[in-house]
């Protein structure tokens, strides 16, 4: 028994370090980059898009390890993207429901969650191989995952396109959250390019980029190899 | 030398370089003529900014600061320099230098290694990023600027009262329903001898002395030019759909600049000589294009990006028939 | 004068020829030892026939041929021979060769030589002596001339290479100007021993009074030649680009001027075999350009093959710090060991001011390189891939078609050692390829043991079986007691004879002169292919000629057996 609670720990642990920076959805296995970088300009939409993701990420993960006995091989993949789809709806309802008006500034991206392949990778890959409790974990770090690049990319492209922060925010969050907005400088002339497609496809490359730096500089540094002999030229006589 | 050949010629890439600068001067100095300091503020500026950069990444990268010394970032400043308008705020200059320098040629690699145009690239970024700031032209008619304007304007924001009417681009893209030859009339930018045509004649002036030199080759600027007229053909009736005439298309905007000094640029561009006719066409075809069903104020930096995209794929269809062998190989072919 | 087609790429580098071509050829004085190499060739072995002791006189045979390619060296002096060891050559710096130390006696005896005037020579003769005077080509590649005209058995067209494009050297201008008579000479030669129908020269229009003085030699000696003066441009006088020039052919990759009916020599080349043929004197010294901006006396001189570059430090302005380099400034070796002798391959010593390399700048893709480069090869991309090792893409850029001319380097303003790299990358593809043979080759006798131990079982198995069935046979015969007397043995002896007889009455169906011929034609193949050999670019054709020479030779060895067998067979009778 106290084997059992210490192997999950341990495996949830490893599950939490996966989606959250090791196999990062976005900035590592680069799935799902159309909704990411389509709706990430700005912290709002960014929050919205992620959670309705991770929703259905978590919900899609459990019912496929739920039915993974059930399915099988051949028609796995249509059986998955029907969860996954079903899952999209209900997100899609409860955002019509509750959060109308980022539901249509997001418009299209919400049921095109069914097409994201992060989630049916994970249904895939994971969660239909894995029992219930490992299958939820995995959905909820993978989605967290896909939640904090997003929201950190919809922050930069926020602040360096529209000179704003946490604009808006009560589309999500509600009247609390309607005085968040911060405001650069008016002096600042927002580079309207970090809104448009180039922009995210610049930040999303300075981010993969950074999280390597990062990687790096973690590692514990290698005994210096010396590189040698990589290259033969033929020289005729001695460099002096 | 270790092993020969023991001679070489006496060019080197900082003189070649150096050159590019040197045929940029004639535009230089129409462009003051017609807009005053407001040019030369834009150059120091950006010249001082692009080094500023370039010393930065190589510092990053851990070069060493003597190819501060090759002459190529003075060149992108020079030409990015020009592109932009004249008494561009500090601001748009430290950015447009940055992206270029960093975003587009160190990212990659640095000198030699740059799959795009760094000056373009730069250009087309600050063109989407402030379309406002990069379409406010003094007017060229009005007199030049003076040095205190200038800094008063490109230093500390002063606002310009002396803005053109629409450039002769612009007049066509938002043309209400007059013929090109009404038009002309009532937006000297459109006809004849208007200023910018006198600094598009500096730049063939200019691209002609790198042809003499054989610094470029004369296949990109030609056959960019006739890609030009021929795709100009296509889209000008004279009508008020239609676009400039193709000859007037060459005058106006970065056209001659383009052909001669951009889809120049040795690193981006295909080296072989077929691939040079074959770019240089599909950039003149493109400029046209963009122009004419495009929203953007000019044309000629995005062809320019999307000939240097396929410049390796052109590359790559044009190998030459080496001596001795009886077709042209592929690169794939064993 | 014939019209003059036109190559792509090429340079125009200054070419600082009139420094050393004013005034004619001196002799420079004769050292005290000379360092002859006993493989001419270098890459084809030869052997010493003299000892240490021995006393020579000029002309005095040293070494003898080994291989068909090797060529003999001759003593230029008379004098002993003092040692007989390993020293150091210009041209490979990684390793020493064999080389025979001759002191000068200071006698300056000859052999006796047995001069004959052109017309009472025949073709037979003509060849003889000129494989007996061990002629390299002279104008740098140094490839036996003897070989090269046994393999141009089709050929109709002799082109005179008096092009001479690298910068500073003079030595083929010097002697055309003055040495016109032996150069026409050589061509009545080889015109006369391979029945040529053609001849043209083709020079630089740089050298005007070497033209000339050519033309009037060729009219006092009644030569019917064709006159192409070419514009003076680097690489004009590389074999390839000549031929392209003069007759706007291309030798196809893979084939040899030979194919085109084309034969080239250099005027070099063609003087020494004029002497060599009529006067009957073996190469001994050549005309070598000294020259260059740290020289003192530039200009040419005669030079006895085995001079020591150590005997012309007089010529060096300031000895330490010049840098010396043999041949051409373009395509020339530096020298490394001055203790290294002038060969028949040195057509100039180049001294110069000793400079620092320039540090190599990012290449900006300019294309100056692919404009330059007389093979339309894409230079910047065959330096791309060598610097990726891409072994692919370098062959597909034809790599092995570069001729070294360094013309691309020479224009790359990124001051690119670009033929250093190419170097380098063709030694790793070769060596490459030649993994991949070895480890073919071992693959195939790994196979080839396979299937013997298979055979000898299925030989075993079925003895065995044999010997069962044998038994059961005897079993039986034994049972049914049978009387007869014939027995397996004196079958088996009876099938072997008829077969031997089959054998036999095969073998005369072939003629003896039939197989003569055969043999001489094989032989003669052999040449070619070892010639082929010689010139071909990379492994894979290399290796490919290298079975076929396999082949032949087995050819050969098997006919030449049947011929031997016939010849036992006919002499009791005859
Ligand atoms: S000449 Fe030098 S710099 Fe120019 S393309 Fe060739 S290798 Fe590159
Ligand atoms: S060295 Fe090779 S690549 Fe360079 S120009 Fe000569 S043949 Fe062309």
């Amino acid at each position: 028994m106290s084997d059992n609670v210490e192997s999950f720990s341990t495996q949830s642990k490893t599950l939490a370090k996966e989606g959250l920076w090791v196999n990062n959805p976005a900035i590592v296995q680069l799935l799902g980059l159309c909704p990411l970088l389509a709706v990430s300009n700005s912290v709002v939409n960014a929050l919205g898009l992620g959670i309705a993701t991770l929703l259905v990420l978590v919900g899609s993960n459990v019912v496929v390890s739920l039915i993974r006995h059930q399915v099988s091989d051949a028609i796995r993949l249509p059986v998955f993207v029907m969860v996954i789809a079903s899952f999209t709806t209900i997100a899609q309802l409860l955002m019509q429901a509750f959060t109308y008006e980022l539901y249509q500034i997001l418009g299209l991206f919400i049921p095109l969650i069914v097409t994201n392949c992060a989630i049916l990778g994970r249904a895939d890959a994971y969660a239909s191989k894995q029992p219930v409790h490992l299958a939820l974990i995995d959905g909820l770090m993978m989605g967290i995952g896909f939640l904090w690049v997003l929201v950190l990319l919809g922050g930069t492209r926020e602040l360096i396109g529209a000179g704003t922060l946490f604009a808006g925010m009560d589309l999500l969050l509600g009247n609390i959250a309607a005085n968040w907005q911060l405001n650069l400088s008016a002096a600042y002339t927002p580079a309207l390019v970090a809104q448009l497609p180039p922009g995210a496809f610049i930040i999303t490359g300075l981010l993969i980029a950074l999280k390597n730096f990062i990687d790096k500089r973690l590692k514990p540094k290698p005994t210096e190899t010396v590189e040698k002999g990589s290259k033969r030229v033929r020289v005729t006589g001695t460099i002096n | 030398m270790l092993s020969s050949p023991f001679i070489h010629t006496k060019r080197s890439t900082p003189w070649v370089m150096q050159q590019v600068a040197l045929a940029l001067m004639p535009a230089i100095v129409t462009s003051f003529y017609f807009y005053g300091w407001a040019v030369l503020s834009n150059i120091v500026l950006m010249i001082i900014a692009c080094l500023a950069f370039e010393a930065f990444a190589l510092t990053l990268r851990k070069r060493s600061l003597v190819s501060l010394g090759d002459w190529s970032a003075v060149v992108t400043a020079l030409l990015l320099a020009m592109a932009i308008p004249p008494a561009a705020n500090w601001w748009l200059i430290v950015v447009g230098a940055g992206l270029a320098m960093l975003l587009a040629k160190h990212l990659y690699g640095g000198l030699g290694l740059n799959p795009f145009n760094p000056a373009m690239v730069a250009y087309v970024v600050l063109l989407i990023s402030y379309p406002v700031q990069m379409s406010q032209w003094i007017d060229p008619a009005q007199s030049a600027l003076s040095l205190s304007t200038t800094l008063d304007i490109a230093l500390f924001g002063s606002p310009i009262d002396q803005y053109t009417g629409a450039t002769a681009l612009d007049a066509v893209r938002h043309n209400a329903g007059l013929t090109i030859s009404q038009l002309a009339e009532q937006n000297p930018a459109t006809a004849w001898g208007a200023p910018h045509h006198f600094v598009s004649l500096s730049y063939l002036l200019g691209g002609l002395y790198l042809l003499a030199r054989r610094i470029i080759f004369w296949q990109l600027p030609i056959a960019l030019i006739l890609g030009v007229l021929v795709a100009g053909v296509f889209v000008y009736d004279g009508s008020s759909e239609s676009a400039l005439s193709p000859a007037m298309q060459l005058a106006v905007g970065g056209t001659l600049m383009g052909a001669f000094f951009i889809i120049t640029d040795p690193v981006s561009s295909p080296t072989t000589t077929n691939g040079r006719l074959i770019a240089g066409a599909f950039a003149g075809v493109l400029i046209v294009v963009i122009r004419h069903f495009g929203n953007y104020p000019d044309a000629v930096a995005f062809a320019v990006l999307l000939v240097n995209l396929c410049a390796p794929l052109i590359d790559y269809f044009t190998l030459p028939r080496t001596y001795g062998h009886s077709k042209a190989k592929r690169a794939t072919d064993e | 004068m014939i019209k003059v087609h036109t190559i792509p790429g090429g340079i125009h580098p200054e070419t600082h020829k009139s420094m050393s071509n004013g005034s004619a050829a001196e002799r420079i004085p004769t050292p005290d030892r000379l360092w002859i190499p006993v493989s001419a060739g270098l890459k084809y072995e030869s052997e010493p026939i003299v000892n240490v002791g021995d006393s020579v006189k000029r002309f005095t045979q040293l070494t003898q041929p080994k291989h068909a390619f090797a060529v003999a060296s001759h003593s230029p002096i008379s004098g002993t021979v003092a040692a007989i060891e390993m020293r150091s050559v210009v041209a490979m710096p990684e390793r020493q060769v064999l080389m025979i130390a001759i002191d000068n006696d200071g006698n300056n005896e000859s052999e006796r030589r047995a001069p004959m005037a052109l017309d009472e020579l025949s073709g037979a003769q003509i060849l003889d002596r000129i494989s007996r005077s061990g002629i390299q080509g002279q104008g740098g590649a140094g490839f036996s001339t003897q070989i090269k005209i046994a393999a141009s058995k089709q050929v109709t067209h002799l082109i005179v290479n008096g092009v001479e494009c690298e910068p500073y050297i003079t030595a083929d201008d010097r002697l055309m100007r003055d040495y016109s008579d032996d150069i026409m000479l050589g061509i009545q030669c080889i015109a006369k021993a391979m029945q040529l129908t053609q001849i043209t020269l083709g020079t630089e229009d740089n050298k005007p009074q070497a033209f000339e003085a050519m033309q009037n030699a060729a009219a006092a000696a009644n030569i019917n030649m064709q006159w192409g003066v070419v514009p003076t441009k680097y690489p004009s006088g590389s074999e390839k680009q000549l031929i392209q020039l003069l007759t706007g052919q291309e030798v196809a990759n893979g084939k040899l001027p030979a194919d085109l009916g084309i034969l080239m020599l250099n005027v070099g080349t063609l003087a020494a075999i004029g002497r060599a043929v009529v006067h009957d004197e073996p190469v001994t010294e050549r005309l070598v350009t000294i020259t260059g901006e740290a020289c003192e006396r530039p200009g040419n001189y005669w030079v006895p093959l085995g001079t020591p570059i150590d005997a012309l430090q007089t010529f060096a302005k300031d000895g330490a710090k010049a840098q010396w380099i043999q041949g051409g400034p373009m395509m020339g070796v530096r020298v490394t060991d001055t203790t290294a002798p002038i060969t028949q391959v040195t057509n100039c010593l180049l001294i110069q001011p000793a400079v620092k390399s320039t540090s190599e700048m990012p290449c900006i893709r300019c294309s100056a390189c692919y404009e330059a480069c007389p093979m339309q090869l894409l230079p910047q991309q065959l330096l791309w891939h060598a610097k990726s090792n891409n072994e692919q893409k370098l062959k597909a850029h034809n790599l092995f078609d570069c001729i070294e001319c360094g013309a691309c380097d020479y224009v790359c303003p990124s001051d690119i050692p670009l033929v250093q790299y190419y170097r380098a990358a063709k030694d790793e593809l070769r060596a490459a390829e030649s993994d991949r043979v070895r480890s073919e080759h071992a693959r195939n006798r790994f196979e080839q043991r396979q299937a013997r131990l298979e055979r000898i079982e299925q030989e075993k198995i079925a003895k065995r079986e044999a010997r069962k069935k044998a038994a059961e046979a005897k079993k039986a015969a034994k049972q049914v007691d049978s009387d007869t007397t014939t027995s397996d043995k004196p079958k088996a002896g009876l099938l072997a004879a008829a077969m031997a007889k089959a054998e036999t009455s095969k073998a005369p169906a072939l003629s003896a002169e039939k197989l003569t011929k055969q043999v001489s034609n094989l032989e003669a193949q052999l040449i070619h292919q070892q010639q082929l050999l010689e010139e071909a670019g990379d492994d894979e054709k290399r290796a490919k000629i290298d079975a076929r020479i396999k082949n032949t030779r087995i050819k050969i060895d098997q006919a030449k057996a049947k011929l031997a067998s016939i010849d036992d067979q006919e002499q009791p009778n005859a």
